[in-house]
This record gives C-alpha cells, sequence and structure tokens, in this order.
C-alpha cells in the first residue's frame, strides 16, 4: 500500500497541472493510494508514524527535497520503503537518486528499484543528506583517536548523500569525486576554503575544496567563547556541541536507472 | 579508521589532508593518503602515502607505498616502494623494499632496505 505525502507549496494554483498528469500516470500505473496533503499543522513525522501502523509499506514524497528528508528520518525508526517524486528542476536529490522531474517519476516508483542507504545521526536525531557549518572556529574529534583543526578551511560538509564534488590533481592522477556515498557505512567529511569572489556573481563568495576525510563517527565543538551553528538537510538548525555518526543501512528508498549513487 | 571488513575500494575512500587543515593525533587510513598541509602523531595505511611539496609530516609512518616530495620528521616504514623527489626533506629512519632518490632531495636519517621490510 502506497502513502503519497503532497508538500505544503502544492496548494499553489500554479502545480495543479502538474499534480493531475502525477495522479493520472499513477492511477495508469495502479500504484494508487492514500493521499495526504501537508499543511502547516500537519507534521509529515507524525503522519509517517500513523499510517506505518495502518499498514503503509510505501511513502512516496510528491514536493520537494526538503520534505524528502524529513520524511527519511520519520521512516528510520519504523518499517518502509521512501519513494520521490520531486516537482522542481533544481531539486538536488532527483539528479543524485536518477529521477526525471514530474509524473516519468510515477515510472520509477512502480519499477521499484530499492537501494538500501546509510542514513547519518546527529544527536540522536537522523539525517540522509548532509550537515554544514560555515564557521572554522571548531574543534573536530574523528573516531576517538584524530583531532582536525580547521585552520583556513571556512565550509566544512559532513554528507551522507549529497553532491561534494571534489577533485584533485596529484602528480600521478587525478582523484574526482561528485557524490558521497550513502552505501558505505562511512560520512564524507569535506572542507572548504574561501576562495574569494566568484566571477562574474563578485558578491557570492567562492570555496574550493581542501580537504576529504572518511569516518564513522565525529564530534564537533566549539574552539573559542560562542557555540556555532550547524545546518541540518538544508533546513534544521542545531548548535554546537553535536556527536554525529552513521547508521549503516538504516532506510530503503526508490532509485531511477539513472542514479548517480 | 576503518574495520577491516569493510565493503569499500581504497580508490573510494581517499583521504585527502589539504593545506587548510591540521591533523594531530593517529590516523588510520583504509585507502590512499593524500597530504598538502600538516599532519602530526602517525599515519597508518596498507595503501600509498602521498606528501606533496609544502606538506609537513611530524609523525611515524606506516604505509605500502610513498611518495614524498614534502618535508618529514619522523620515520617511514614502507612495505613496497618509496619515490622521494628533487623538493623531499626527511629527518628520520626509512624501512622499504625499493627506494628511488631524486637528485636535490634531502635524507638525514638511516635506511633498511630488502625483503625484511614490511608494512605491518
Amino acid at each position: 500500500m502506497y502513502l503519497y505525502l503532497y508538500d505544503s507549496f502544492l496548494v499553489n494554483p500554479k502545480y495543479r497541472k502538474i499534480i493531475d498528469r502525477i495522479e493520472n500516470r499513477i492511477m495508469a500505473l495502479s500504484i494508487d493510494g492514500k493521499v495526504t496533503r501537508l499543511t502547516i499543522i500537519k507534521n509529515a513525522k507524525e503522519i509517517v508514524t500513523e499510517q506505518l501502523k495502518k499498514g503503509i509499506e510505501t511513502v512516496v514524497v510528491v514536493g520537494g527535497d526538503e520534505l524528502f528528508f524529513e520524511t527519511a528520518s520519520a521512516l528510520v525508526e519504523n518499517r518502509g520503503v521512501l519513494g520521490f517524486i520531486p516537482i522542481e528542476p533544481s531539486s538536488r536529490m532527483a539528479r543524485i537518486l536518477g529521477l526525471p522531474i514530474g509524473e516519468a517519476a510515477c515510472d520509477v516508483v512502480s519499477a521499484r528499484r530499492v537501494q538500501q542507504m546509510d542514513l547519518g545521526k546527529i544527536n540522536n536525531q537522523y539525517f540522509l543528506s548532509s550537515v554544514v557549518l560555515n564557521n572554522n572556529d571548531v574543534r573536530i574529534k574523528c573516531e576517538s583517536s584524530f583531532v582536525i583543526d580547521p585552520l583556513k578551511s571556512k565550509l566544512i560538509r559532513i554528507a551522507n548523500l549529497d553532491w561534494i564534488d571534489f577533485s584533485l590533481i596529484t602528480h600521478k592522477k587525478t582523484i574526482k569525486k561528485e557524490i558521497s556515498n550513502p552505501s558505505d557505512g562511512l560520512l564524507e567529511l569535506v572542507f572548504e576554503q574561501s576562495g574569494g569572489f566568484s566571477f562574474p556573481f563578485f558578491k557570492k563568495k567562492a570555496y574550493k575544496k581542501d580537504s576529504l576525510f572518511y569516518v564513522k563517527n565525529l564530534r564537533i565543538s566549539k574552539a573559542g567563547e560562542e557555540e556555532i551553528t550547524l545546518t541540518v538537510d538544508q533546513t534544521k538548525i542545531m548548535k554546537t556541541p553535536v556527536t554525529i555518526e552513521v547508521a549503516p543501512r538504516a532506510i530503503k528508498v526508490i532509485v531511477g536507472r539513472e542514479r548517480m549513487i | 579508521m576503518f574495520d577491516k571488513d569493510a565493503k569499500i575500494r581504497p580508490e573510494d575512500a581517499e583521504t585527502i589532508i589539504g593545506a587548510g587543515v591540521k591533523v594531530e593525533g593517529t590516523l588510520t587510513a583504509f585507502g590512499n593518503v593524500i597530504v598538502k598541509g600538516h599532519v602530526s602523531g602517525s599515519v597508518e595505511t596498507k595503501n600509498e602515502f602521498h606528501v606533496e611539496d609544502g606538506a609537513l609530516i611530524e609523525a611515524d609512518t606506516t604505509a605500502q607505498d610513498a611518495y614524498i616530495a614534502g618535508e618529514i620528521k619522523g620515520n617511514l616504514k614502507i612495505g613496497g616502494k618509496i619515490e622521494l623527489a628533487k623538493s623531499a626533506k626527511i629527518n628520520g629512519d626509512i624501512t622499504c623494499r625499493v627506494m628511488s632518490i631524486e637528485e636535490g632531495a634531502t635524507f638525514n636519517g638511516h635506511c633498511a632496505m630488502g625483503n625484511t621490510a614490511s608494512a605491518e
């Protein structure tokens, strides 16, 4: 049984046509199910937990990346498979997971190619994509065995399933890694240095990739007087100190043939 | 840093320590380790250890193969081949099977070569 979780922004009439096309395709593929439209007062986690108890086996998010991340963290404590019908072409997850935008993604849901993935855990809260902090006044202890001092690195990303776009040329070869691996039982820890201002957008700061580590767990604490803010899965805000670890193979996700992972 | 049975390929888990960070402690890596910055403590990998020009290693290192173009203060235990580039500066002992030294490299220490050397 399927539960379709509609993002709150889809109430805007401009999405009516695309929703109609998605619903028609769902009916044609015989993968129809219960539809719940999120509102400000309806929490995705509560809905998912309640519906899984009622026998829902697959939760399909129709909307944006943020709701997809929120639903993933709700699913991990229960059983179920997560699907995604992205609506906006700017969706980072759509590209990584190999999902077309709009009604064509219904065919991917129907094909049900399931991949088991890790999740990240920050102070006992799950995240699917990454944790980002834009401040190097921190102390990072990894695996209880070594400490990283960010020195000149301003942007720090702890990625489970995200773009990391790291490339390095050594005397022997070129190392290139676009996407973090969400199925290796490790988190990618990426440090970026501020590279001044990027052309032609002089007001936008550019960063150049500096360091890349693979870790199972780490602890981030403030190095100075003030606690540092971290952004989890592009939305949630947390403050140091935090303990971050990987939760191996914690969730099942429907992926497309054109996936980048 | 990793379990022995971790299902990752070494080429997929290359630790890169850039000039923007400093690492202190015991770094045990599954894949290759490439250093452009500063490391102190100890480093261990069953794969390649690569130190770029400008990097500073104040650590004892165990690796399978090594390419050194930076500065090392510490002992190197290399199971296979070590290459010292012209910019390399080493103050410490080297254990290896095969060694190549480019003209201009600096090496102050003892060297043991042959079949007795191995990266444990």
